[in-house]
Parts: structure tokens; C-alpha cells; sequence
């Protein structure tokens, strides 16, 4: 039987956990709202520049070298993007154990792997398993920069066009809603303007006119660039890449408010839930001491009179 | 009445979307006049004003300044993106002019090193200029 004493102490310790736990809980669900908020006004730009690029596809395509595969992918950068702080459930080990399941595809086949980590978790990560990671990122998790999404860009186009690295994906959580987050692997570069295409929709590469289709009857010719094509898409395919690691930041910074409000919230309803069962043990035992004294003193006075 | 489905997105907000009967762009090699039926075509925007009309006579009047932008036309769809975007009706002269010189005397004082810095405030200094030139044209674009 344990003593009162110390199932008082536990469901103290208990109890205070809980408390810690709820305000991560209720701090996670404040950042939720300006994170979401921030994710929602970077939408329609990104809806747009996707719109531009299916519609790219559908005249015919481009030639730009950032939307051109090279012959052979050796290389493949990996960008994963985790975070800053712990305790946000399962948040940072799917991102960790697929981007350590795509190294291992990727060995196995005899290609070459770099790793760009954001966020400490991931970068203890690498660094615990000895792997060097071509470029960091700490204490951004939670408030994105331009200015880091736009270093993460430079450094993989600058490598992707002097041909170092042939391929550039990356790994992040997306807020799928408040509740749940999905693990997206996102190719980037080369740009595949096809990949914005609505399923199923038909076109034919280099001809410049797109066959008619039942739903496009009459297509007209082919894109006009003004300046020029190479004007045009050097700046704005970069703008695109910049952009894209910008959103997939914040929108890997809403996910992570929303997966630790999740696990703060069922770390609270455990507590809860233990607390309830000591309060119980808690009893039954004060109980059985009561029992036991009363059955002395009634004992002992039944004594007497004898 | 022909009609083109429009939008004009910021980086961080949406300026307008829905239907006009024209607008107007400052393309790179000029003012660009887009109605429906007009010819495929992407290109890169000048700082300056977007203009545009949901009708052909009447109707109401939308006229913004933007910066660092890019249309694309397909038909009748036109996708306009931009770095910065901002009403002309609500562009605040008096500020602009108390937070240019603040921003010009930074950007002096600033040290070699500090290149970040450097090109985030000039741009904030090019956005309020492009500004100011927007509103003191606001009359043409009524």
C-alpha cells in the first residue's frame, strides 16, 4: 500500500506538469491564428504564379534553364524544413525520418545527397548522425524571413545551374487545417510548369500551339515575352523559387503551432486523466487508514470494558 | 460587353479580383492596354500605376501603384503579380514625405557590411517614391 504522503507529491507533480502543459497549449493556440493569417495573405500570390506557370505549359512550355532537367540526376539537394523547439508531437521525427528515407533511396542507387537543414531539431539531427548540412538555419522557425527563403533560393539555383546539384527537394509540414498537418515532398527545381497543369489536361510540348481540346476549343498561338523570353523568365522562374521557399517556411511555422497545441492539449487531457486515478487511490487509501484507526480504537475500548 | 476576369495580387494581399472591361499596365516596352481577345503574352511591369475600368462607360475606377511586377494575358484572363500594391485614393502623402528623409539618412548611415539591411531599405525607399509619383499623376487616373 503506498503512504498518503506520496501520492500527495505525485499528483502535485502531476497537476503541475498540467499547468505547464496548458499554457504551452494556450500559447501554441495564440500563434496559431497570426500564423494561419500570415499563410492565408501569401496564398492567392502563390495561386497566381502557379496559374501563370500551367498556363505556361499550356502554350507550349519553356526552355529556360531552370525548368529544364538535366541529362542525369547525381546530386539531389535536400531542403527539410523542421523546428526550432520540441514538444509539437510528431512534427519534427516524420520530417526527420523521410528526409533519412529518401538519403537512403538515394545511396542505394549510388546518386549524391546534400542537406540544407531549418529549424535546430533538424540540424542536431544531421549533425548527431554526422551528416554535413550545406547550409543552417536556427531561431527562424516560428518567424520566417524573406531574407532566408531567399538564401535558401540563391544557393540552389546558383548550384543547379553551374550543374552541381541536378535536382532540389524539399521537405516540410503542411497545414492542411488547425488539426492536422501532412508531410509534403515538394520537387522544385527543375521548375516543371506541367506539374501545375489541372490532372488530366492535354497539351504538346515544343509545337508553341496547344492542341484543342473538348474543353479548350480554340486555343490561341503562342506566348508573346516582353522583353524577351530569357528576360522575362530569368526573373521571374527565381521570383517563383524564392517565393515558394517562403511560403513553405510559414506555412511549415503554422503547422508547427498547430501540431504542439495538439500535443500540449493531449499531454494535458493525460494529466487530467492521472490526476483523476490518484485523486481516487488518493482516497481509497485516506479511507482505509480511517477504517483501520477507528477498528483500533473500537478494538481497544472493547478491551476495557472486558 | 466583353469582359476580362482580372486579378492583381501583392505578396502579401489580394488588390482586386473579379471582372473589368479594360486595364492598363506599365509594361517594360510601355503602357500596355489589355481588353479580352487580346494576343498571349507575359511581361514584366515597370514601377508605376495600374489603371483600370470594370466598364466602358461608367462604371467604377481602380488605380493603384505597384512595384516589381509581371502580367500575363490568356484570353480572357489576366494575371497581374507584384511585389507591393496600394491604392492611389490611399497613399499617404504627408507620411511618405516625413519617411523618405528618414529612410535616406539611414540607408547614408549605414556600414559597408550591412547588405541586408542595405537592400530592404532601399527597397522600402524605392516603394515610397513609386508612391509619391503614383499619387501626384492621381488626377490623370480618374
Amino acid at each position: 500500500m503506498p503512504n498518503l504522503h506520496d501520492i500527495e507529491r505525485r499528483i502535485k507533480s502531476v497537476e503541475s506538469t498540467k499547468q505547464i502543459t496548458h499554457t504551452m497549449q494556450m500559447v501554441a493556440a495564440a500563434k496559431i491564428r497570426h500564423s494561419t493569417e500570415r499563410v492565408e495573405a501569401a496564398t492567392p500570390y502563390g495561386e497566381a504564379v502557379k496559374e501563370m506557370l500551367a498556363n505556361i505549359a499550356r502554350m507550349g512550355g519553356t526552355t529556360a534553364p531552370l525548368a529544364t532537367p538535366h541529362d542525369e540526376v547525381k546530386k539531389t539537394l535536400i531542403v527539410v524544413i523542421a523546428s526550432d523547439r520540441g514538444l509539437a508531437g510528431g512534427f519534427n521525427s516524420s520530417v526527420l525520418r523521410r528526409a533519412e528515407q529518401i538519403m537512403k533511396e538515394r545511396k542505394a542507387e549510388g546518386k549524391e545527397i546534400a542537406v540544407a537543414a531549418c529549424g535546430k531539431k533538424a540540424i542536431g539531427y544531421f549533425k548527431y548522425r554526422g551528416i554535413d548540412t550545406v547550409l543552417a538555419f536556427r531561431d527562424l522557425s516560428a518567424d520566417p524571413r524573406v531574407e532566408e527563403a531567399d538564401a535558401l533560393a540563391d544557393y540552389a539555383m546558383e548550384h543547379y545551374l553551374s550543374g552541381e546539384i541536378d535536382e532540389v527537394v524539399v521537405l516540410y509540414n503542411h497545414a492542411k487545417n488547425a488539426g492536422e498537418q501532412v508531410l509534403i515532398q515538394q520537387p522544385l527545381l527543375p521548375v516543371n510548369p506541367k506539374a501545375f497543369l489541372p490532372k488530366g489536361e492535354v497539351f504538346v510540348k515544343g509545337g508553341g500551339i496547344t492542341e484543342p481540346t473538348p474543353d479548350n476549343p480554340d486555343l490561341p498561338g503562342a506566348i508573346d515575352y516582353e522583353p524577351s523570353e530569357e528576360d522575362v523568365l530569368d526573373h521571374f522562374l527565381p521570383e517563383y523559387i524564392a517565393g515558394h521557399f517562403y511560403y513553405m517556411l510559414i506555412d511549415s511555422a503554422a503547422a508547427e503551432q498547430a501540431a504542439r497545441r495538439n500535443a500540449m492539449k493531449n499531454a494535458t487531457d493525460n494529466a487530467n486523466d492521472m490526476i483523476e486515478t490518484l485523486n481516487r487511490v488518493y482516497n481509497r487509501v485516506r479511507q482505509g487508514a480511517i477504517t483501520t484507526e477507528i477498528n483500533e480504537i473500537v478494538g481497544g475500548a472493547a478491551a476495557l470494558e472486558d | 460587353m466583353s469582359v476580362i476576369r482580372c486579378d492583381v495580387v501583392a505578396k502579401n494581399k489580394v488588390l482586386f479580383s473579379g471582372e473589368l472591361y479594360n486595364v492598363m499596365v506599365p509594361g517594360t516596352e510601355g503602357e500596355l492596354g489589355i481588353m479580352e481577345n487580346h494576343e498571349p503574352f507575359v511581361s514584366a511591369l515597370k514601377d508605376g500605376v495600374i489603371w483600370a475600368r470594370t466598364q466602358q462607360e461608367g462604371g467604377e475606377v481602380l488605380s493603384a501603384a505597384i512595384m516589381g511586377g509581371y502580367v500575363q494575358v490568356l484570353k480572357d484572363r489576366v494575371i497581374v503579380i507584384c511585389d507591393k500594391t496600394r491604392q492611389i485614393q490611399r497613399i499617404n502623402v504627408d507620411r511618405l514625405n516625413k519617411d523618405i528623409p528618414v529612410l535616406e539618412e539611414k540607408i547614408a548611415n549605414l556600414s559597408e557590411t550591412s547588405i541586408v539591411s542595405r537592400s530592404l531599405l532601399t527597397r522600402k525607399l524605392r516603394w515610397c517614391k513609386v508612391q509619391l509619383a503614383a499619387k501626384e499623376k492621381e488626377d490623370l487616373y480618374k
